[in-house]
């Protein structure tokens, strides 16, 4: 071998062992939330055209549906697509990530996020949850280039943000542990879940109840979601609003609802039927004003699957090992919610989300 | 594009292909384009300033260099006709006008400099308003460095250059356009126009040092750079402790962010197969103030010493003063008084270079005094130590002198972090006289100084590895990238590796850490 040869394999051979280290350590050290996080990667997990329904939004959804319970008693497919805060600007890179792996027949967008200020909304860290969780492989530098303002470098180089996480080291080893069990787990079997064993009665930092109000940020996301849909030539598109204790103001409501409707979409406010038609009781079903507990999780999607189901024509129809994979998901999410419902009652007030239900239920 | 972020890493990756691929006779033209490119994204605005100070260095340059040439032709041809008389009233009438072709030259580029560094401080000192002055980037030293040229042609060491183009590069390089070092043409105008074969010792070095210039500037420097700021903007609410750590912290961080950036500049262009000349000499192994002006921003020294220094030294001026004290005081006081006078000068200019503040002006008179009053005393020392039997060479001795000049450079320092000359008084004083340990373990003691504990432990360990490289390097004759590149491949990609994750990880950058400018890019 000449010598130049020689020295070309040392170099590529010392370059492929730097690369490896940068990737291990882009992986290590990127610290985002840990329910975004989980809810996202699992996101990539599920085998391609599985799901029936997409779901999009914040962390209502998550804690309000359980996508395997609605599987169980209704038979469709469908995965919370959500992270905690989710800025309304978000729902068409979300939309367009689910859309890349599924082809839903029909999208359920929780609307809460139209709702933030356009300060929140511009706040790094709402962008950081959702491109920094997306693989690589799936397509992240395009997402990146098409949806990211300002500098995109941190996105494509996450280690140029993340870098700094080594201050807290034990907590990264921890999130390397869940993610890598995680992995030897498999697909999801709560499909995105997070939740508080407690009642709103007894907490009282979350007692402040919100009325939102939509600002102009909020409308020209609406609007940029609503087109999105409309040119991937999505023709089922269900927007609600997830049950709040805080009623969305009487102008806002109607304005949001004539957005949506007008461009021949539905709207569902379920904060008007909280009570008398889910049968959503606040003293019990709720962990906050925002959010349902266990109990109310179970009514809610009760509720949803059996109105998607009388609303919408969806085909249920799956390949052998998607029926087996969601069945394990509804009897294994089912034991959760048993557990998550005792320790409810005893007011145990400890957070439960994706990673952390296997401590409940043997899996 | 700072020279620590990766866009400078692409633009230099960039002009590095550009260089090679081009044919040996018009690589000279690559580092031009990419200088005058490097300067118009970084300030645009500004590079009219560059191109003045090029402009008037080249039209000097050949001014003199003409002149010289024709007077110097004419004095040959006439030397047989011309008696002795005849030809010293010529010489001294080329005399005069090579001076005046000097001054002007001079004075426009050191006038433009002065003005736009110190007409604001001295508006503000003498009751009247400031301008909306800025300083075009690296003026300070691209003005040194023309200067260097247009002052050694008129000493005839070498003719002038004839293409503006050739010596517009001489003026903008890039790798030492924003914080020097500072180069003698003599040094550095062939190795730029000459086109460097590609060697790979070179561009390994070179990316050896730049990944060492990067360490020192982003895990050491910049980690620092906030708490001091935040302790010396405000130091009448801080305490002697918080004070006296945020002056020590200085004291690495200046060095860090300073030798540093200097390391960037030398790795850069020794991928292009150029050597700049070393700019530090760790300098707080110094034994003396003097050595210590030696070992730090030894190019600045070296300039002032050719062009400041000696001039004076020299002086018509000077040489009558050494012939009266002679007379009057014997040859030691001849030897020792204009010298010490002469640096006291230096420093002067040295400390007013740094800064329009007058604080600076406190700086240089602080080292220059040090110097003329080490070197006034300097006989009665070597006494003192024979008397008390006390070896040059003993370590303990070299330590204490160690010692000794760092804590006199502390000094200097508090005059550099201080907001001005009364805080910087006060600073010292509190230094001293409000000083608890037990505040060293607060959390309140971190949090001024903006640093984790985490912070704090990282930054000694890197100080550390600092520490053992310079202690290599001052015991060997070769660099320390020679040495490691001599053990194998191994080492230096261990090395390397090593150096390029530190900075990756430990590094103060990215969103939320903006790393911050060279301390020295403000000159």
């Amino acid at each position: 071998m000449t010598t130049r040869r020689k020295r070309a394999l040392k170099i590529i051979s010392l370059l492929t062992a730097m690369l490896f280290v940068y990737a291990f350590l882009s992986w290590f050290l990127v610290r985002t939330s840990t329910t975004s996080e989980m809810h996202i990667k699992e996101f990539y997990k599920e085998p391609k055209n599985s799901m029936d329904i997409a779901i999009i939004g914040a962390s209502e959804m998550y804690a309000d549906y359980s996508p395997p319970l609605a599987y169980k008693k209704y038979g469709f497919t469908g995965y919370n697509y959500c992270m905690e805060g989710t800025a309304g600007q978000l729902y068409v890179p979300m939309l367009e990530t689910y859309f890349s792996r599924q082809s839903p027949q029909l999208v359920v967008i929780e609307v809460n996020g139209f709702f933030y200020s356009e300060e929140y909304c511009k706040r790094e860290a709402n962008s950081r949850r959702l491109f920094d969780n997306i693989p690589l492989t799936a397509g992240r530098f395009g997402l990146v280039n098409k949806y990211v303002e300002g500098d995109k470098m941190s996105y494509y180089l996450p280690l140029i943000k993340h870098h700094s996480n080594w201050h807290d080291l034990s907590y990264q080893f921890v999130r390397a542990k869940r993610l890598v069990l995680s992995d030897f787990r498999g697909v999801s079997p709560t499909k995105s879940l997070g939740t508080r064993t407690t009642t709103d009665s007894q907490i009282k930092k979350y007692a402040k109840v919100k009325n939102p109000t939509l600002g102009q940020i909020g409308k020209d996301n609406l609007r940029g979601t609503i087109d999105f849909l409309k040119d991937s030539g999505v023709k089922q598109v269900l927007f609600i609003r997830a049950p709040h204790m805080g009623r969305m103001t009487e102008d806002s409501a109607k304005e949001l609802e004539e957005i949506i409707t007008d461009n021949g979409y539905d709207f569902l406010d379920c904060d008007l039927i909280a009570q008398d038609v889910i049968g959503l009781d606040e003293k019990t079903d709720y962990y906050n004003c925002e959010h349902l507990n266990a109990f109310g999780c179970e009514k809610f999607t009760d509720f949803l699957g059996k109105y998607i189901t009388e609303h919408y024509q969806l085909d249920k129809t799956h390949t052998e090992d998607v029926e087996r994979q969601w069945q394990e998901s509804a009897d294994f999410t089912e034991k959760v919610f048993v557990k998550l419902k005792e320790r409810t009652l005893f007011d145990e007030d400890k957070e439960y989300y994706e990673s952390n239900v296997y401590n409940l239920v043997d899996f | 594009m700072t020279y620590t972020s990766v866009s400078f890493l692409l633009f230099t990756a960039f002009c590095l292909g550009a260089y090679y691929i081009m044919p040996k006779k018009y690589r000279w033209c690559v580092l031009l384009a990419a200088s005058i490119g490097f300067y118009a994204i970084v300030c645009l605005k500004y590079i009219v300033f560059l191109l003045l100070t090029s402009l008037t260095t080249y039209a000097g340059g050949i001014l003199i260099g003409n002149y010289t040439d024709k007077t110097d032709r004419l004095l040959k041809e006439n030397k047989k006709t011309w008696d002795k008389s005849q030809r010293d009233s010529f010489k001294q009438s080329v005399g005069k006008r090579r001076k005046l072709m000097l001054s002007a030259v001079l004075v426009v580029n050191f006038g433009i400099l002065a003005f736009l560094k110190y007409f604001n401080m001295l508006a503000v000192t003498f009751g009247g308003k400031g301008l909306a002055l800025f300083l075009p980037l690296g003026i300070s030293f691209y003005t040194f460095q023309s200067m260097g040229y247009v002052i050694d042609v008129y000493r005839k060491k070498f003719p002038a250059e004839k293409n503006p183009l050739r010596l517009l590069l001489f003026v903008s390089f890039f790798p030492q356009i924003v914080q020097g070092p500072i180069s003698f043409y003599s040094d550095l105008a062939s190795q730029l126009y000459e086109g460097h074969e590609f060697r790979f010792d070179s561009i390994k070095q070179g990316a050896m040092l730049i990944a060492w210039g990067f360490f020192k500037k982003l895990v050491i420097a910049d980690t620092l750079v906030g708490g001091i700021n935040a302790v010396a903007n405000d130091s009448a609410s801080h305490s002697g402790t918080l004070i006296l750590s945020a002056a020590l912290l200085y004291a690495l961080q200046l060095y860090t962010d300073f030798s540093g950036g200097v390391d960037i500049s030398r790795g850069v262009s020794q991928m292009f197969g150029i050597d700049l000349a070393e700019n530090f000499r760790r300098p707080y192994f110094s034994r003396s103030i003097s050595e210590y002006w030696r070992r730090w921003h030894i190019t600045l020294g070296a300039w002032l010493k050719e062009y400041l220094f000696y001039p004076i030294a020299m002086s018509k001026a000077f040489m009558n003063l050494s012939k009266q004290l002679r007379k009057r005081f014997g040859a030691q006081a001849a030897k020792v008084l204009p010298v010490s006078i002469a640096s006291l000068i230096t420093f002067i200019i040295i400390g007013i270079w740094h800064g329009a503040n007058w604080k600076y002006l406190a700086f240089g008179v602080f080292n220059g005094g040090i110097i003329m009053i080490s070197t006034l005393l300097a006989e009665r020392f070597t006494k003192l130590k024979t008397s008390l039997k006390i070896s040059d060479s003993s370590r303990p001795f070299i330590a204490f002198q160690m010692l000794r000049t760092f804590l006199i450079m502390l000094v200097g320092y508090y005059f550099d972090i201080a907001t001005d000359f009364s805080a910087a008084m006060d600073m010292m004083a509190r230094s001293i006289t409000d000083l608890h340990i037990s505040e060293l373990f607060t959390q309140s003691y971190f949090e001024t100084l903006m640093i984790q504990p985490q912070d704090l432990i990282m930054v000694a360990a890197a100080t550390v590895v600092l520490l053992i490289v310079s202690i290599i390097q001052e015991r060997s004759e070769k660099t320390l990238r020679e040495q490691i590149c001599s053990k194998g491949f191994a080492a230096e990609s261990i090395v390397f590796a090593l150096l390029v994750f530190s900075v990756l990880v430990f590094g103060h950058y990215g969103p939320g850490n903006n790393p911050a400018d060279f301390y020295y890019m403000q000159f």
